[in-house]
């Protein structure tokens, strides 16, 4: 093994970035496409492909990175309830076509599943659509960032940060915090994520 | 043995047909006026508050805290930038912290080291992976802009035709 090779092998394995394909997200791109100059709210950090692809698709493009809160700065201490949103999801009540929201409700602690999911509801016009992703095991799972790859995939981006999901939803408790959505669509994919698009 | 290449014109590479550079013009930076350019630089140890307009280009990189307007002319916020202010301009940077409304008539650019928090409209926006932004961003399209336009034009068109109705009244009473 060359020395190069040897100093390779030594270091910590990067994250391994992945895209998939993404049957979620071409319906959700469908949805916006019947409406004029959606507005769109895309939660995490902000990437450059999402906020073309979207603005392409003629969206007003909103984002903000709710898990910033829930990793609680220096101090380490996870947020409050009112912390999370005093600072957070913000958005006045039918005002937003889409929404996607990736996976934040696997790191909400239990009192904050309710309170936003009322919120996002809210923001969302009739007919708005709501993109999820929800794992399917916990095991050696962290934080996860996506950004659109296209208009039917999305790119999978681990990061170090020491930030675990909290749970595993199952359809039932997926169907019963979301109880208030006319409708509900779920993709299930090869890999550890299920996809749900639900239309307000 | 190789010739002395001192003294000697440098690669195209620094130099335009028009001005070749020769080794004996390079001076140390601080020696170049800084406002050669056509730049306005407000360094990182000044601190301004108030409103700022004016035609040509900014580059700020200290604290600044209003308003800024520079119509057909491009601002760059500055790696140490702190801007609580709505910009407008031709072309706006962000390489530094912005809290701030901005609208570019041409590009907006917020580099990896730019934080913004505020709502962006432009008719180009590019933002590097790794940038921090909160707010919303909005394209200006072409017909947006001419629709802006002709309401600009037909609200002067309403003001400057006004007086005229005013004074034609008069002149029938």
């Amino acid at each position: 093994m060359s020395f190069l090779g040897q100093w390779r092998s030594a270091a910590p394995p990067a994250p391994e970035v992945s895209a998939r394909a993404s049957h979620g997200l071409a319906q959700f791109f469908t949805a916006l496409a019947d409406r004029t100059h959606p507005s769109v709210l895309s939660l995490g950090p902000v990437w450059h492909s999402t906020v073309a692809l979207l603005t392409e698709a003629g969206a007003k493009v909103y984002t903000e990175d709710p898990w910033e809160a829930l990793t609680g700065g220096e101090s380490g201490v996870l947020a409050s309830v009112q912390r999370f949103l005093g600072s957070n999801l913000q958005y006045e009540p039918n005002s937003l076509d889409g929404i996607l929201g990736w996976d934040l409700f696997d790191y909400l602690p239990d009192e904050l599943l309710e309170p936003t999911r009322a919120r996002l509801q809210a923001a969302l016009k009739p007919a708005g659509v709501l993109f999820l992703l929800f794992r399917n095991r916990l095991e050696g799972e962290g934080l996860s960032r996506y950004r659109l790859g296209s208009r039917n995939s999305l790119v999978v981006i681990p990061t170090e940060v020491d930030l675990p999901p909290r749970r595993v939803f199952q359809n039932r408790a997926i169907l019963d915090l979301f109880a208030g959505f006319s409708s509900s669509r779920t993709f299930v994919g090869r890999d550890n994520l299920r996809e749900v698009l639900l239309v307000k | 043995m190789w010739p002395s290449k001192k003294n000697e014109e440098i690669p195209s590479t620094l130099a335009t047909p028009e001005s070749p550079v020769t080794v004996k013009d390079l001076r140390p930076l601080s020696t170049v006026p800084r406002a050669v350019d056509g730049t306005s630089r407000l360094g990182k140890s000044l601190a301004f508050q108030g409103e700022l307009k004016g035609t040509e280009d900014l580059t700020l990189d200290g604290q600044f805290q209003g308003k800024i307007e520079l119509g057909d002319h491009s601002v760059v916020i500055g790696p140490h930038g702190e801007v609580r202010a709505d910009i407008r301009a031709r072309e706006i940077v962000i390489e530094g912290s912005v809290h701030g409304n901005l609208r570019a008539r041409d590009r907006l650019q917020i580099r990896k080291t730019g934080s913004v928090v505020g709502d962006l409209v432009a008719a180009r926006i590019v933002i590097e992976d790794g940038a921090y932004f909160k707010g919303s961003i909005d394209i200006e399209r072409g017909e947006e802009k001419a629709a802006r336009a002709d309401a600009t034009a037909a609200e002067s068109y309403r003001v400057a035709a006004a007086p005229l109705a005013a004074d034609s009244k008069e002149k029938l009473q």
